[in-house]
Parts: C-alpha cells; sequence; structure tokens
C-alpha cells in the first residue's frame, strides 16, 4: 500500500516550491549548461554529418580496383630519366578487373552493400572549336551510378542519361568550352581514338575538381574511347553503414585479390579532424556538466543549512534518515530533469535560430527532428542523474542532522 | 483498521519505563558532566504528568531520551511495552511515529505546508501514503480545536496561539499513547498558554493518551495528575497535583 517515495516526492517538490528564487536559480543554471551542451553537440553532430555528407555525396563508400602492380623490373641501369619515363608510360596504361562481372553480381548478395556499379574511367581530352581540355571519361550505367553518387539530383540542366551519342558533363567545363545543353562536343581518347558527342545534361556537384573533368558515358562508348573493350577500371560500392566502410573494404580485397580503398582511407585527414574536434566538444561537455553539478550541491547545502530545524521536527516526527536522505536527492533529481528540459529545448531552438540566421541557410536542416528528441530525452536522463549524484553530499549531511540540536537551536 | 490503533491498543503496563537513566556529554573528556545521574520513572496510560525543575537541570535533556531524540549513556527506557537500547535508527524513529508525539517551544510546524498537510505529515512519513482516513481525521482534529477554517493556511498566516494549536493537533493524529511537550505554552501569553493546557488535557481525556508536560508555569503544573521535580540531574519530587480535579 505504501507508495514508493510519496512522501520524500512530496516534501522535496514542496520545498523546492517554497524556496522559490533558490530553485528558479538553479533550474536556470542547469537549463543553462544543458542548452550550451546541447547547442554544440548538435551543432558539432550536424556539421559533421553535413561534412560526411557532403565527402559521400561525391565519392563512393568503397572503390574497388585492379591491383596494384609492381615494377619490379624498373632498375635504373639506363638510367634515372628512363626509368621515369617507362613508369608513367606503365601508369597511362588502364587495366581491367579481371572476371569483373562474377565479382560485381558476387558484391550484389552481400548483406552490407546497397548499391553496385562497374565503371571505367580513364583520361581524355574535350574540345569545342579553340577550346582544348583535358577530362576524365566514366563510363557508367547511369541508374546503377546514380546510387553512388547522385548525380540526378545535382543537374544544372538536362537530365543524367548519357546515350551512345550524349554525354552529361560539369557546369565548369560546359564553361569552359562555352557549350550548353544539345551543343555538340568532341571527345580524344589518349591513343587517337575520338567521337562526338551532343551535351544531354550539365551537372553540378559542387567540387570543383569533379565539375571541370567529369564526362559521363554509356560504358560501350567509354570502353571503346580508352580502348578497353568489355573491360572495368574499378566496381563502386555504396553499403549501409558508413563507419563500416574501412573493415569492410579489407574483407573484399581479401575476398577478391583486388585492391579495395574506403573512403574512410582517402578521407583520413577529415575524419582525423572529425575526431579532434569530437573530443574537444566532450571536454567543454564534461567542464559544463562539472560546475553544473556543483551548482546543484551548493544550492542545495546551503538549503540543508536552512533547513536543519525542520529536518529535526521531520525526524521527531518519525522521518528516517534515509527518507532525509531521499528528500534532498530528489531535488537534485527534479532541478536536474527541469533544467534539462528547458535547456534542452532552449538549446535547440538556438541551434534552429543560428542555422537560420547563419550566413548560408542550408537547405536540409543540420539535424533531423528526431535527433533533436533523442538529444532531449538524453540530456535531461543524463542531467538527472548528475542533479541526483550532485545532491549526494548536500543529502548525506540532511540525513545527519541531529534533531535534538536542531530543535533546540532552532 | 490499524489506524484506529490509538484506541484500540492493549493497555500496556506502562507507556514509559525508565530505569537509571544516566546522561553523560563530553565522555572521555576532561570535561565530562553527568546531567541526569540514575532516574527511575514509570507512567501509566492515560496519565498527565507535568515535569518541573529549575533551568538547566535536565528536563528537556530527559525528554529527549525518552522521545528516542537522543540514547542515554546508561540505563534503559522502555516505550509502550518495548525495551529500545537495541534498537537501530530506523526502528527508533518508526516507533517515534507511531508511538510517541511531540510538542515543541515554538510550534515547528513546516512552513512550506497547510496547517491540514501539517497535521497529516507524521502520518505521510508512516504510511508512505495520502489517505482519506488521516486527512479526514486531520479535519476533525482542526475542527476540534477551533481552527476549522483555518486547514488551508499557511503557518506564517496564523498567530502564535493559532500555530501551537495545529502542532498539538500534529502530536495527535495518531492517538499515539505518550505525548511529550516540552514547554508547550513557554512562548504564548498566559491566556493563550491556559487555553492550549486545556486543549492537552481535554485530548488526554477524549484519547486517553498519556502525557509529560514540561512547564516553569506551577498553577499549570499543579492542574496536572502528576506531578515530578527534576533539580540537578536527580528526581526529587514525585507526587499528586494539588488543583481539585474539574472532571
Ligand atoms: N549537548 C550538550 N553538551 C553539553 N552539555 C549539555 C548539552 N545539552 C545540555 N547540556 C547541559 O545539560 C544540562 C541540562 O540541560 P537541559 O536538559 O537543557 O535542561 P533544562 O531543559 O532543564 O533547562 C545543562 O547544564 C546543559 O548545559
Ligand atoms: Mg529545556
Amino acid at each position: 500500500m505504501r507508495v514508493p517515495l510519496w512522501y520524500e516526492s512530496r516534501l522535496a517538490v514542496e520545498f523546492l516550491r517554497e524556496g522559490r528564487a533558490q530553485s528558479l536559480l538553479i533550474i536556470f543554471g542547469v537549463a543553462l549548461g544543458v542548452a550550451v551542451i546541447v547547442f554544440v553537440l548538435a551543432l558539432i553532430t550536424g556539421l559533421q554529418d553535413n561534412l560526411v555528407e557532403r565527402t559521400l555525396g561525391t565519392q563512393a563508400h568503397i572503390k574497388l580496383r585492379a591491383p596494384d602492380e609492381f615494377v619490379r623490373e624498373l632498375r635504373p641501369v639506363e638510367g634515372l630519366a628512363v626509368a621515369a619515363q617507362r613508369r608513367n608510360e606503365r601508369a597511362q596504361r588502364l587495366r581491367s578487373i579481371q572476371n569483373w562481372q562474377a565479382i560485381a553480381e558476387d558484391l550484389e548478395t552481400t548483406p552490407q552493400i546497397v548499391a553496385v556499379s562497374p565503371v571505367v574511367t580513364g583520361p581524355a581530352f574535350a574540345r569545342r572549336g579553340e577550346a582544348f581540355k583535358a577530362i576524365a571519361i566514366l563510363g557508367v550505367d547511369p541508374a546503377r551510378y546514380a546510387q553512388i553518387v547522385p548525380v540526378p539530383d545535382n543537374m544544372r540542366a538536362g537530365v543524367f542519361r548519357p546515350t551512345a551519342t550524349e554525354v552529361v558533363i560539369g557546369d565548369v567545363l560546359a564553361d569552359e568550352l562555352g557549350v550548353g545543353l544539345s551543343d555538340r562536343i568532341r571527345i580524344e581518347g589518349t591513343d587517337g581514338r575520338a567521337g562526338s558527342f551532343q551535351v544531354a545534361g550539365i551537372f553540378n556537384l559542387g567540387v570543383r575538381d569533379l565539375d571541370e573533368r567529369f564526362v559521363f558515358l554509356p560504358l560501350r562508348p567509354a570502353q571503346t574511347l580508352l580502348d578497353l573493350p568489355g573491360g572495368i577500371t574499378n566496381i563502386d560500392v555504396t553499403i549501409d553503414e558508413i563507419f563500416a566502410a574501412e573493415a569492410l573494404a579489407r574483407e573484399l580485397s581479401g575476398r577478391y585479390g583486388i585492391t579495395a580503398e574506403s573512403w574512410m582511407q582517402t578521407s583520413a585527414q577529415l575524419l582525423n579532424a572529425l575526431r579532434a574536434q569530437s573530443e574537444s566538444t566532450q571536454l567543454i561537455q564534461s567542464f559544463v556538466g562539472v560546475s553544473v553539478a556543483f551548482g546543484i550541491a551548493s544550492v542545495l547545502a546551503v538549503s540543508v543549512v536552512q533547513r536543519r530545524r525542520e529536518i529535526g521536527i521531520l525526524r521527531a516526527m518519525g522521518t528516517t534518515s534515509n527518507q532525509v536522505m531521499a528528500v534532498f536527492l530528489i531535488q537534485g533529481g527534479i532541478v536536474g530533469l527541469i533544467g534539462s528540459i528547458i535547456g534542452a529545448v532552449a538549446g535547440l531552438g538556438m541551434v534552429q535560430l543560428f542555422t537560420s540566421i547563419g550566413p548560408r541557410p542550408t537547405e536540409e536542416a543540420l539535424f533531423d527532428i528526431n535527433a533533436g528528441v533523442g538529444l532531449i530525452v538524453g540530456a535531461s536522463i543524463l542531467a538527472t542523474l548528475t542533479g541526483i549524484i550532485a545532491a549526494y553530499f548536500p543529502a548525506r549531511r540532511a540525513a545527519l542532522v541531529d534533531p535534538v540540536t536542531a530543535i533546540r537551536d532552532g | 483498521m490499524a489506524e484506529q490503533a490509538g484506541l484500540s491498543r492493549q493497555p500496556a503496563e506502562s507507556v514509559l519505563r525508565l530505569r537509571a537513566v544516566r546522561k553523560r556529554y563530553g565522555e572521555g573528556t576532561p570535561v565530562e558532566t553527568e546531567v541526569l545521574h540514575g532516574i527511575d520513572l514509570d507512567v501509566a496510560p492515560g496519565e498527565f504528568l507535568a515535569m518541573v525543575g529549575p533551568s538547566g537541570s535536565g528536563k528537556s535533556t530527559l525528554l529527549n531520551i525518552i522521545g528516542l531524540l537522543d540514547r542515554p549513556s546508561d540505563g534503559e527506557v522502555w516505550i509502550d511495552g518495548r525495551a529500545t537500547r537495541e534498537l537501530p535508527d530506523t526502528e527508533r524513529s518508526r516507533l517515534r511515529g507511531e508511538s510517541l508525539g511531540f510538542v515543541f517551544q515554538f510550534h515547528h510546524l513546516l512552513s512550506a505546508f497547510s496547517a491540514l498537510d501539517n497535521v497529516q505529515l507524521p502520518r505521510w512519513a508512516a504510511m508512505g501514503r495520502r489517505d482519506a482516513d488521516v486527512q479526514a481525521r486531520a479535519q476533525e482534529l482542526l475542527a476540534a480545536v477551533g481552527l476549522a477554517d483555518y486547514t488551508q493556511r499557511r503557518p506564517k498566516e496564523l498567530s502564535g496561539g493559532q500555530q501551537q494549536r495545529v502542532a498539538i493537533c500534529r502530536a495527535l493524529i495518531h492517538r499515539p499513547p505518550l505525548v511529550l511537550a516540552d514547554e508547550p505554552t513557554g512562548n504564548l501569553d498566559t491566556e493563550t498558554s491556559a487555553q492550549a493546557f486545556s486543549l492537552l488535557r481535554r485530548f488526554n481525556r477524549e484519547f486517553g493518551c498519556a502525557f509529560i508536560i514540561v512547564t516553569h508555569d506551577p498553577d499549570l503544573a499543579e492542574g496536572c495528575d502528576r506531578v515530578i521535580e527534576l533539580i540537578d540531574g536527580h528526581l526529587v519530587t514525585d507526587r499528586a497535583g494539588h488543583a481539585p480535579d474539574q472532571g
């Protein structure tokens, strides 16, 4: 029939209500601390997600290619200049992945893999009248490649539908060549193979290097231009768990005996920067958390001194020392809970405000609403626990109040 | 029902029994002093007893020991037939909440709670929940002391005499076998203290609770069934009150 902690909670709530100024002060303190934590956390994770998303927006999660060939026979016997020249020739010769159809099929049945796209790529030149630019040909199956890099979502003009007579090029290249939709350009392979194509679409991926160099063709014409009939230079893969890319790449490399490079390897610098950023955020958070805990503890310690007489009375009326202790622990918990909910909402509001008045409002919100709810719940649980822990020492002092002296000195 | 235990309790032989109770302060230090020198006392159920004596004679010390707020240095205390020396702290708190009532000189209500809630607090502590019977009884008690219209008032909004009446109701909410009052009227003017005292007498008769009342007022003391006098930590007098019983 006992309602656990009902009596203790009742006292805790009434004590907090009575000490209104103190309670509001400490709740405000908790709210401020939590708001700062949530703001920093939301902003940093938002920015990090954004950075990672941007990075992955133009790059495959995992890229498989033919294994590197070690050029052992090249020794500087004929002099350095000759060796360098020979190596250059070798580097320029494209090599196909052996048995790529079987590998691609096998990849498609691998559970973590969401999309697979064979690509043939190599250097070439684009010409239009006097203009002449070095480019990279990408021979792809458009539907499959769209699942690797969302080119169709980034079209400036036309559509992402290269055909035997049509190409899709970047906007920088289009400007440099001075072409628009339906204009013709000439594409020349490094060994003289060439063809004339109409521009079917112009994309902008937001990365200058790609917008300047990428020219998309279907697989077959690309293979012809690059002199690699039926061949594939790499297989691009999209996976479901982006941070599992490195481990999976290693496994695939071992499985097929070819080179597999994950985005985490190519973007190692970015990842290191993100990690360092996360560490400093955690440091800020723990500093704020500790200050909030000290704030709660000191306000409650003052409250214990102020309520010494009342604690004595409660003890005389049969309240046990454990019950008295619980009263103050609960006060810490309540202050943490209310403060953190207010703080989390305020913090998210600040993020919203920040992103809306920021220098460049992004189309997508920095974080989604689910992340927001998760943040509020997480912050509340953490702050409530912090409040209870912070209340421990004041609560113990309250439990140890000697009723005789407390009542006499009243 | 358990809540009516105060009424249906099997009368113990004595609600309070003290044997050779001593209290020393500063034990093991050069300033060790003994302030109670072996007190023996029995209080029968329903007895209305005054404790008198000069200031510093040890009355409060003795009352705190009886009330299980303090432990004697030597000797044994039985409350309602229960030996208390070996009881752990939590059990002593529970026994306090079930078998004892306290009225202090300075009212000592909790300022955050209404008069009605203050009266119910000891039961809330013991039962761990709100209870309709308890609330009804608190209301009755407050009405009985003339505070029917003041149940929702905070202590701040009540006069000293009214506050002390609320405190008396609080001490009696569970109809304990023994109520301890340390100078309950010491802070009130003569007329108000006479009113408060007669309230104690009335509840003593109505509920059959025994009372031990520390007082400096000879008139009030003589209105009690029994008067004990403490001087320098010795129980020197134990006699009947002189005033004619008004029945
Ligand atoms: N905590 C204490 N430490 C030392 N001496 C105390 C303490 N409490 C009371 N005393 C002494 O015990 C004696 C009895 O005090 P008390 O019981 O308060 O007397 P009364 O209530 O009769 O005035 C006094 O001499 C007082 O100074
Ligand atoms: Mg005294």
